[in-house]
């Protein structure tokens, strides 16, 4: 219907500017012009007519032609007249009246060229008549009358009056009454009378045509037709321009209508490339969120919500999901910061303008809303227009992608359906992003599960020969992620004992005929060997294509562990030793061979009994100590005594060592159990020797001290002499000063005392006494060898500088051993300070707290120091560095420190020198 | 279409002269002159005036007219044509003193040449016509000449082909009435015959003519011939009696048209009724009866001197008197 009146416009249109344009031309003005052109040649024509015949009849004019040709003029003016007349259809009365004047004009011309002639002739005549020989012979009379007839001819002719025609008569009638009748001249005068005759007619006739003529009244009726003509042009002007007026304003219409649909035309091209290129936007950006790697598409939503937002001449742009927590992408121009609140509370507000219809709310103007929240929290967020369109996500929550303008008001005039693909963009990337997410999630779960378990899978099409493994299968081949996996490079894997096997197994599963289980090793490249379990199993894709899924294991650690497990209990039941486990109850669950030849109990004798039988029963109680022990974890070792099958009593060195569970656990006991009895002969034998050894060793340094010794004893020994005569001499005073000698009797008691007890220092030195274990400070120690070697080290100019750390805990030993290490160690650094050119004697001796209840004592001399082969073998026993020393002080002294439970040491002292450490156990002062 | 005298029209040559006309008259209506008018010669010194050496026509139509004009369909017995009477080929008339009409009958009056007819301003005898297409109207209608009829001779013409093609060409039309008649009359309007040795000494060539000859034309206009004979057709423009002053002829009609006098020498016999039959003669009797006057013979001899001047060129070739008296249609 629209369409046919549209035909219809553009039909009638140009017929309409047509018909007004022909109507508009002045269709009349060349047809007017002509017919003023055929007045104005009528005029002339008659004004032409006339000249010409008042000259023809003047004689002036000697030919007829032009009077012809005005006639026709005249005729062609007025036919022309008529002709027009006739086509617009005029009153025709006024030509018709020309056209009788014409014919009038004609009738008297005809008349007066016929009469003009024969005057003319006549005239001719008359006028030649004196010339005339025929005349000229007329008698004078005759003459006379004659002449008197020209002359009467003349005045008619130049005044046509009655009186000079009455005259003519009358002098014709004498000529006539005298003229010859025959005779010579009888011809000539009948010619004259003749001739005179015809100009007595023809004078005043010839001059009433004429006058007759110009009579005609012409003018009038052609003043009426140029009045007609006129009134009609006039009219058909006015219609004609009336016309032009409707042309003018219809195209002035026309005008407005182009500039209109221009304008509409403009819009909609307008609008049509905005959406052109929008779509452009909204497909490239579809494009590049594909694309995307999942890690890059959350700032790509918020780039490609930016396009859009640009692209709708919006400020911000953001996509709002009901998800919980709510889920926001949100772009802004400039990363300028969203007000409190918004976008999320977009979302809320969109429902409740959209209503549950609708999808989408555009808002051209905020202003322009009624008051209520709505407009206020728009407001508020510093919105003019708002754009919001609805997200679908099947089978999730809703959501919703808004655009702010915040500068202009005016929103988008892109077409719905853009803007909802716009939205299922930034839905789908959305979709895509949670997708990824989750699937993310799911690979992640999946690599550590293989990774931990140290599975790969991988999946094989046989027919395309496509191989697709798990990051952890590449990990189980050490490949890159990069190379692409065939069958080939599998078998280029496989340890070459193991290809046909394996070679066998891929085709029985390319096959489909069996699921795979088996376990081969791998041969890596720098020939490792790895042992991998293979299962597989092939399923049928919905192609039909026989596709093989299957999980890859290391199994190399487990195997490893296995056979570890075989060499351990090889080494287990082939052991020496008895070496059997136990519950925490005591009950035996193992027993190898070396227990059956210790015990002389068999495997099955034992396995479900408790070890108990084998224990003393007087030592029963420390085995449950031991198990206690055991309970706070840690292995004992320990010496004791354990029962055979047939009651012999053996020494045995027991280490007992937790077993755990997988789970750390602890579930028992392992005992290793080894005869002593041998070894505790030889160590019995030998610890004679040793301590025989070390008193020769002590004897021998007791001999070195002597003179120290001797100095030692011999000041207790002065100062008693000299205290005595002082006491002496105080009781021989007079008065004897009774105070005086009873300080010298204390000083000769304390001397006494002193010297008592170096000799019995000396006296415990030498001797021979099992060592003891007492809580002892070994501060008091030093101080005490001090005492002993305080005149050695002056005698060798040596400077003694002693720094004991406070509250050092007690340690747990033998006063006399670690005396006799202390002095030897002194005694060491003092002689090797005591050589030629030792300019700097310089003794120090320090103890201080080590970690908890520890004791470091070190012995820090200035001497020469110790080479570093010196510093290998310095605790070898007969090893001496000096020429009459017997190489034992050392090794004993080490001995002493390790039976003590501690550690001997030496370092080098800078800038020269060495220093001896030991370190000693604290004793722990609540054990 | 003849132009009538206006100068610009001789240096034309166009094809197409009706359209040539209209434009030529476009441009004298716009100099305001009116070509009758403006020719208007201020007195001349000399009544006759020359014969144009040329006229323009639409050479198309005026060949078809001459065609037409010896076409002898236009009669009704189909036996006659314009041409049998005027004999283009010698004077444009005949010998004969008065035609044979198709009756058998002689024809009312002598017949006048065809040449020069469009000069003339009143045609025929009794000058009752002055349009060449209505004349030759009259002459198809007229039942002593050809008898037929406009629409039988338009339904012969039309059953020719070729005819029917030329009519098409010349007139983008069929044959009808009006393209016959304008055929003819346009082809007749061809038929001037300038180049007299009279209109030569009139356009200044002095030797064209003799002294004797001149004597004659002095002796022409003092008798009072060139009263009614003059113009560029030296009579033909007036009407006038005859027997003015005696006798001429056939009494009837009372007013015949003054015949031109143009190839005078070549259109014997002379008169109305072809009463005659020689220069002489018929100069005799017009001294006589219309002025009155016995001419002697050198009188006469002299006129006729000058008359013989009068006679002009038709296609280059001056027109001839017939051999003979030619019994035209039996």
């Amino acid at each position: 219907m629209r369409l046919a009146i549209i035909v219809g416009a553009v039909l009638l249109l140009p017929a309409l500017l047509t018909w007004l344009l022909l109507r508009g031309i002045d269709t009349n003005a060349a047809a007017y012009a002509d017919v003023l052109q055929s007045i104005d040649n009528f005029e002339l024509a008659e004004a032409s007519l006339r000249g010409d015949v008042l000259q023809a009849r003047a004689g002036l004019l000697l030919d007829y032609d032009s009077l012809g040709r005005a006639e026709e003029a005249m005729e062609d003016a007025v036919a022309r007249m008529q002709s027009h007349l006739q086509q617009q259809g005029l009153d025709a009365t006024s030509v018709a009246r020309l056209a009788a004047a014409v014919a009038q004009q004609e009738d008297l011309t005809e008349r007066f060229k016929s009469d003009n002639s024969l005057r003319q002739n006549s005239l001719a005549y008359v006028g030649r008549l004196g010339a005339d020989p025929a005349l000229g012979a007329l008698d004078a009379e005759l003459a006379s009358a004659s002449r008197a007839v020209v002359t009467a001819i003349l005045r008619l002719a130049r005044d046509p009056l009655p009186d000079a025609a009455r005259a003519l008569q009358e002098s014709i009638d004498r000529f006539a009454a005298q003229a010859p009748t025959d005779g010579p001249d009888a011809e000539a005068a009948k010619a004259l009378v003749a001739h005179a005759a015809l100009l007595s007619d023809l004078l005043p006739e010839v001059d009433r045509t004429l006058r007759a003529l110009v009579a005609v009244p012409s003018k009038e009726p052609l003043e009426e037709t140029r009045a007609l003509f006129a009134r009609t042009q006039a009219a058909v002007e006015t219609t004609a321009q009336r016309f032009r007026l409707v042309l003018y304003l219809v195209s002035l219409l026309l005008l407005v209508a182009v500039v209109h649909l221009g304008a509409q035309l403009r819009r909609r091209t307008s609008a049509l490339q905005r959406r052109a290129a929008f779509e452009h936007i909204i497909a490239e950006n579809s494009t590049n969120l594909i694309n995307r790697t999942a890690s890059e598409t959350v700032a790509e939503i918020k780039r490609v919500l930016g396009e859009f937002g640009k692209a709708l001449g919006a400020q911000r742009a953001y996509a709002v999901l009901a998800d919980a927590p709510s889920c926001v992408h949100a772009w802004s121009a400039g990363d300028e910061p969203y007000p409190r609140g918004w976008p999320a509370e977009a979302l809320p507000l969109f429902e409740k303008l959209s209503g549950p219809e609708a999808d989408n709310v555009r808002i051209i103007e905020v202003a322009g809303l009624p008051p209520g929240n709505a407009r206020d929290r728009l407001t508020t967020a510093g919105i003019r227009a708002w754009m919001c369109i609805q997200v679908i996500r099947p089978g999730r929550t809703p959501g919703i992608i808004g655009f702010d303008m915040i500068r202009t008001t005016a929103g988008s005039s892109l077409p719905l359906y853009v803007l909802r693909l716009a939205a299922a963009v930034i839905a789908n990337a959305i979709e895509r992003e949670i997708l990824d997410a989750q699937r993310q999630r799911t690979e992640i779960y999946l690599a550590d599960a293989q990774r931990l378990s140290m599975t790969g899978s991988f999946g094989w099409t046989p027919s395309s020969g496509e191989i697709c493994w798990s990051d952890e299968t590449y990990r189980i081949f050490e490949l890159d992620r990069t190379v692409k996996p065939t069958v080939e490079l599998v078998l280029q894997h496989v340890h070459p004992d193991d290809r046909a096997l394996v070679t066998q197994a891929i085709e029985d599963s390319s096959r489909g005929e069996k699921d795979l289980n088996l376990t081969h090793r791998l041969l890596m490249p720098d020939g490792r060997i790895k042992h991998v379990r293979v299962l597989s199993h092939a399923v049928q894709d919905a192609r039909g294509n026989l596709e093989v899924v299957g999980a890859l294991m290391d199994v190399t650690e487990r195997q490893r562990a296995e056979v570890g497990l075989s060499r351990l209990a090889a080494i287990v039941s082939s052991s020496e030793d008895a070496i059997f486990s136990t519950t925490l109850d005591g009950e035996v669950t193992s027993w190898n061979a070396g227990a059956t030849r210790l015990f002389g109990y068999e495997a099955d004798e034992m396995i479900g009994q408790s070890f108990i039988r084998l224990v003393p029963h007087d030592r029963h109680e420390l085995e449950t100590q031991v198990l206690d022990r055991l309970r706070q974890g840690g292995s004992l070792n320990y010496e004791t005594v354990r029962v055979t099958k047939n009651g012999r009593r053996v020494d045995v060195e027991v280490t007992v060592s937790p077993l755990l569970d997988r789970s750390g656990k602890l579930v028992g006991a392992s005992r290793i159990v080894r005869d002593i009895t041998e070894a505790k002969r030889a160590e019995a034998e030998l610890r004679e020797i040793r301590a025989e050894l070390m008193r020769v060793a002590r004897v021998t340094a007791l001999g070195e001290l002597t003179a120290a010794i001797a100095h030692e004893v011999n000041q207790p020994i002065t100062g008693l002499l000299s205290s005595g005569n002082a006491c002496l001499r105080w009781l021989a005073g007079d008065p004897p000063d009774l105070t005086a000698a009873r300080r010298s009797v204390e000083r000769i008691i304390s001397d006494a005392n002193r010297a008592g007890e170096v000799i019995g220092r000396i006296r415990a030195m030498v001797r021979k006494a099992p060592p003891q274990r007492d809580p002892l400070s070994i501060n008091d120690t030093i101080m005490e060898v001090m005492a002993l070697v305080l005149g050695e080290i002056r005698r060798n100019n040596v400077s003694a500088h002693a720094e004991l750390a406070n509250e050092l805990p007690p340690v747990w030993g033998d006063r006399v051993q670690l005396q006799q290490v202390l002095l030897n160690l002194i005694m060491n650094a003092v002689e090797a300070m005591s050589g030629n050119g030792q300019t700097q004697r310089k003794l120090s001796i320090s103890s201080k707290r080590d970690g908890l209840n520890d004791v470091v004592v070190e012995v820090k001399d200035s001497g020469v120091g110790l080479d570093a082969e010196s510093m290998d073998r310095l605790f070898e026993a007969f090893y001496t560095t000096k020429a009459d020393g017997l190489g034992m002080g050392l090794a004993v002294c080490q001995k002493i420190i390790q039976s003590h439970g501690g550690q001997l040491w030496a370092t080098p002292n800078v800038p020269h020198g060495a220093v001896f450490h030991f370190r000693l156990p604290g004793r722990d002062e609540h054990a | 279409v003849l132009l009538r005298g206006s100068p610009l029209s001789q240096t034309l040559n166009q094809p197409r002269l009706s359209q040539t006309t209209c434009v030529l008259a476009t441009i004298g209506c716009l100099f305001g002159a009116f070509p009758g008018a403006a020719q208007s010669p201020p007195a001349s010194p000399e009544p006759i005036r020359p014969i144009p050496a040329q006229v323009l026509v639409d050479s198309r139509r005026a060949a078809l007219g001459e065609q037409l004009f010896a076409d002898q369909r236009l009669s009704h017995d189909n036996a006659r044509s314009c041409a049998s009477c005027h004999d283009t080929t010698t004077n444009g008339a005949s010998a004969n003193p008065r035609d044979t009409g198709i009756d058998g009958q002689l024809l009312s009056f002598n017949t006048p040449t065809i040449f020069n007819v469009a000069l003339n301003f009143h045609l025929d005898w009794e000058g009752n016509v002055r349009s060449l297409e209505r004349e030759a109207e009259r002459g198809i209608a007229n039942p002593a000449t050809m008898a037929s009829s406009p629409e039988e001779v338009v339904g012969r013409l039309r059953a020719d082909g070729a005819l029917l093609r030329q009519f098409k060409e010349a007139y983008g039309r069929a044959p009808d009435l009006a393209a016959v008649v304008d055929a003819i009359a346009t082809y007749e309007r061809s038929l001037i015959t300038p180049g007299s040795r009279f209109d030569r000494w009139l356009l200044g060539e002095t030797s064209a003519i003799t002294t004797a000859e001149f004597s004659g034309y002095q002796l022409f206009k003092s008798l009072g011939c060139s009263s009614c004979h003059q113009g560029v057709s030296v009579g033909g423009n007036l009407l006038q009696r005859h027997g003015v002053f005696g006798p001429l002829g056939t009494p009837e009609p009372e007013l015949v048209r003054v015949p031109s006098l143009r190839n005078v020498a070549v259109t014997a016999p002379y008169f109305h009724d072809g009463s005659a039959a020689t220069l002489p003669e018929a100069v005799r009797r017009m001294g006589r009866a219309q002025l009155g006057r016995t001419l002697t013979d050198p009188q006469i001899g002299s006129v006729i001197a000058f008359l013989k001047t009068l006679t002009g060129s038709y296609r280059g070739r001056p027109l001839q008197a017939p051999s003979g008296a030619s019994t035209v249609h039996r």
